[in-house]
């Protein structure tokens, strides 16, 4: 039974987007763009809902099961912030699992997040998958989740989840990925998306991450000269773009940072500084945000 | 610039309602089960022991006794799973901490905690408790600073908080902590105005307020509030009624909510009602629900507006009740 829903599973189409229309057909699929109907989508939910309810009600069999199984994975699409369906799913994987199960279960969870970029349940249920099944994960697992975290995160401007999902795949699973590949693409986001504070504290986790697992113990030096890196990238951030608060805060934090490690960087950006000093003080007026947030800073030029 | 569209981004029009609709919200707050057959009310059962939570307790504030209080005790046991000693959402849902905590708060404001098997529900709560001091929600093993508040409230609601590891669970929180000076929900992650409340309302719970940088977490706090008047939960985030609650419970408990500009929140907040169905959105235009009704009443009640009932900043719960039940939560005294 297993081997026919893996089968089911892995000859459907790759699907890029999955939306919701107003349209009159049930369903539009058009170059791996999946449109439903508005009201298929509730009427199909209502119906769904029900029907799961009828079947968890009965007693034990494998008809059930079956039939609880596949209502499951599509009221994870349906209704996606329900554990009840996740429960369910975890309950089976539980009792028997394999690498290519988990393949069709982590690409299944990540249609939820095609309509929901958002969902903290399917990003649950894949950290589910991955910590119970660590020894099935592998190189390809890790960069398909992290291809999920950016897209997520691509549709859905500061994404809690999926960011909070990148820190725990890069704690958890660092072995099986690219690291200096991951905190050079954390670079490249931030100079293109300068208002999502999300990228940023990311990129901070990576960097702490990397001073974590050095070969030679770090020294404040070696420290304070990533660091120094840093805020001189976020002061030239600043300086073309000053009205992002999102710039602001991480300055501030790289600064709190540096003040609590007691590590030097005044003297090795005092240009920037300068700059910085100067944008704050010309946009006091306009910009609450950078004046509170710079009037922090108690910096000493 | 993107940055200026944040912070400017709502605006106020000029015939936003700007007084509070009494009677349109109890009438709102009233119908909330009247169609149980509606999308909304069906695919919405996942949450409904907290919907009902929402419910009650702003009727409450608005000085409301109608609801029934044994078709709510019904209600709420239907939830219980005598097996695991949890609550979940609804009656077939599994037990999770956050619907435990909106059941004993349910049965806290109907008075019939002392009906519960509590020893059942300690040990479900306890048994969430991992070494590290954080809390599961359920079986799953999810981990977030919201549940280790849950436990702790509910705990603290029964009687019961030193029959968890309170110390590791501050331990915990403290690992939560970013160098901003606020919280996110495991270590590491974004700091988040939500995730703050839970933190300083655990800590209070803890009485461990000292542990934190009270002036650097207000003034991050603080920032939250944009021109408009609203307060959003993060940096360049649009505002968000909700956060009148988690951002000024927050202040409020460490002493540092006349920080914020009262006026201005005020005014959002109000704008945020719905004029003909009563109820209140996430911010001025948008379709209401109970819980931005909750926590736009709560954040009015926080604010001083005397027509509704006192609101206790830890536990969103009538301050008398809170009273009633000798429940001492640690708040810092108001200083500049």
């Amino acid at each position: 039974w297993y081997q026919r829903r893996v089968r089911a599973l892995t000859t459907q189409p790759i699907l890029d987007s999955i939306s919701l229309l107003d349209i009159s057909e049930p369903i539009i699929l058009e170059c791996g763009h999946l449109g439903i109907s508005k009201k298929i989508f509730k009427s199909l939910g209502l119906y769904a809902h029900d029907q799961f309810n009828s079947y968890s009600a009965l007693p034990d069999s494998e008809e059930k099961q079956e039939n609880l199984d596949k209502l499951s994975s599509v009221l994870i699409l349906l209704n996606p912030d329900d554990s009840r369906y996740w429960c369910h799913r975890k309950r089976v994987c539980r009792d028997s699992m394999n690498a290519t199960l988990l393949e069709a279960e982590l690409w299944l969870t990540s249609h939820p997040l095609k309509l929901k970029p958002k969902s903290p349940e399917a990003f649950s249920h894949c950290k589910w998958l991955l910590r119970n099944n660590s020894s099935l994960v592998t190189h390809t697992i890790i960069r398909d989740q992290l291809a999920l975290c950016h897209k997520t995160a691509v549709q859905y401007k500061q994404n809690y989840y999926s960011w909070t999902h990148r820190i725990w795949l890069v704690k958890n699973f660092r072995p099986l990925l690219d690291f200096d590949r991951e905190l050079a693409a954390s670079k490249t986001w931030i100079e293109s998306h300068i208002s999502d504070f999300s990228g940023m504290n990311y990129r901070f986790n990576l960097i702490l991450i990397s001073f974590s697992i050095s070969p030679d113990v770090l020294s404040k030096k070696s420290m304070s000269k990533i660091l120094v890196q840093e805020i001189i990238f976020m002061c030239e951030l600043i300086t073309f773009y000053p009205d992002h608060e999102a710039l602001w805060s991480y300055l501030r934090m790289l600064f709190l940072f540096c003040d609590s490690h007691k590590l030097e960087y005044v003297k090795r950006c005092k240009e920037q500084l300068g700059v910085i000093e100067k944008i704050k003080n010309s946009y006091a007026d306009r910009f609450r945000g950078s004046l509170i947030i710079a009037n922090l800073f108690g910096i000493s030029l | 610039s993107i940055g200026i569209n944040a912070e400017y981004g709502v605006i106020i029009k000029d015939d936003a309602p700007n007084r509070l609709f009494f009677s349109k919200h109890l009438q709102f707050l009233l119908s909330y089960a009247k169609n149980q057959n509606s999308y909304e009310y069906v695919m919405s059962e996942w949450l409904r022991a907290s919907g009902v939570y929402w419910c009650l307790t702003a009727l409450k504030l608005l000085k409301n006794d109608d609801l029934k209080e044994g078709q709510l005790y019904d209600f709420v046991m239907s939830c219980y799973s005598k097996e695991k000693g949890g609550f979940g959402a609804s009656e077939y849902h599994d037990p999770h901490i956050l619907y435990t905590l909106s059941a004993v708060q349910i049965l806290a404001m109907i008075d019939r905690l002392e009906d519960l098997d509590v020893d059942n529900i300690v040990s479900f709560i306890t048994g969430l408790q991992q070494d590290d001091g954080s809390f599961y929600g359920d079986e799953w093993g999810e981990v977030d600073t919201r549940f280790t508040f849950c436990a702790f409230a509910t705990l603290a609601l029964l009687g019961r908080l030193y029959d968890c590891n309170v110390n590791m669970g501050v331990q915990f929180i403290l690992e939560c902590r970013n160098f901003d000076g606020a919280f996110g929900c495991v270590p590491g992650s974004e700091s988040h105005a939500g995730q703050v409340f839970c933190c300083v309302g655990a800590l209070s719970i803890a009485n461990r307020l000292h542990l934190l940088d009270i002036d650097q977490l207000a003034w991050w706090l603080c920032e939250r509030q944009l021109p408009s008047g609203g307060l959003n939960g993060r940096p360049e985030k649009l505002p968000d009624v909700c956060y009148s609650w988690w951002v000024l419970a927050s202040l409020k408990i460490i002493g540092r909510a006349h920080w914020l500009d009262k006026a201005s929140l005020i005014k959002f907040i109000l704008a945020a009602q719905d004029d003909e169905t009563g109820g209140f959105a996430d911010r001025p235009g948008d379709m209401v629900d109970p819980f931005h009704t909750l926590f736009g009443l709560a954040g009015l009640s926080l604010l001083g507006d005397t027509c509704l009932e006192k609101v206790n900043p830890v536990l969103c719960l009538p301050q008398p009740l809170v009273d009633n039940l000798g429940l001492k939560l640690e708040i810092v005294c108001q200083r500049d």
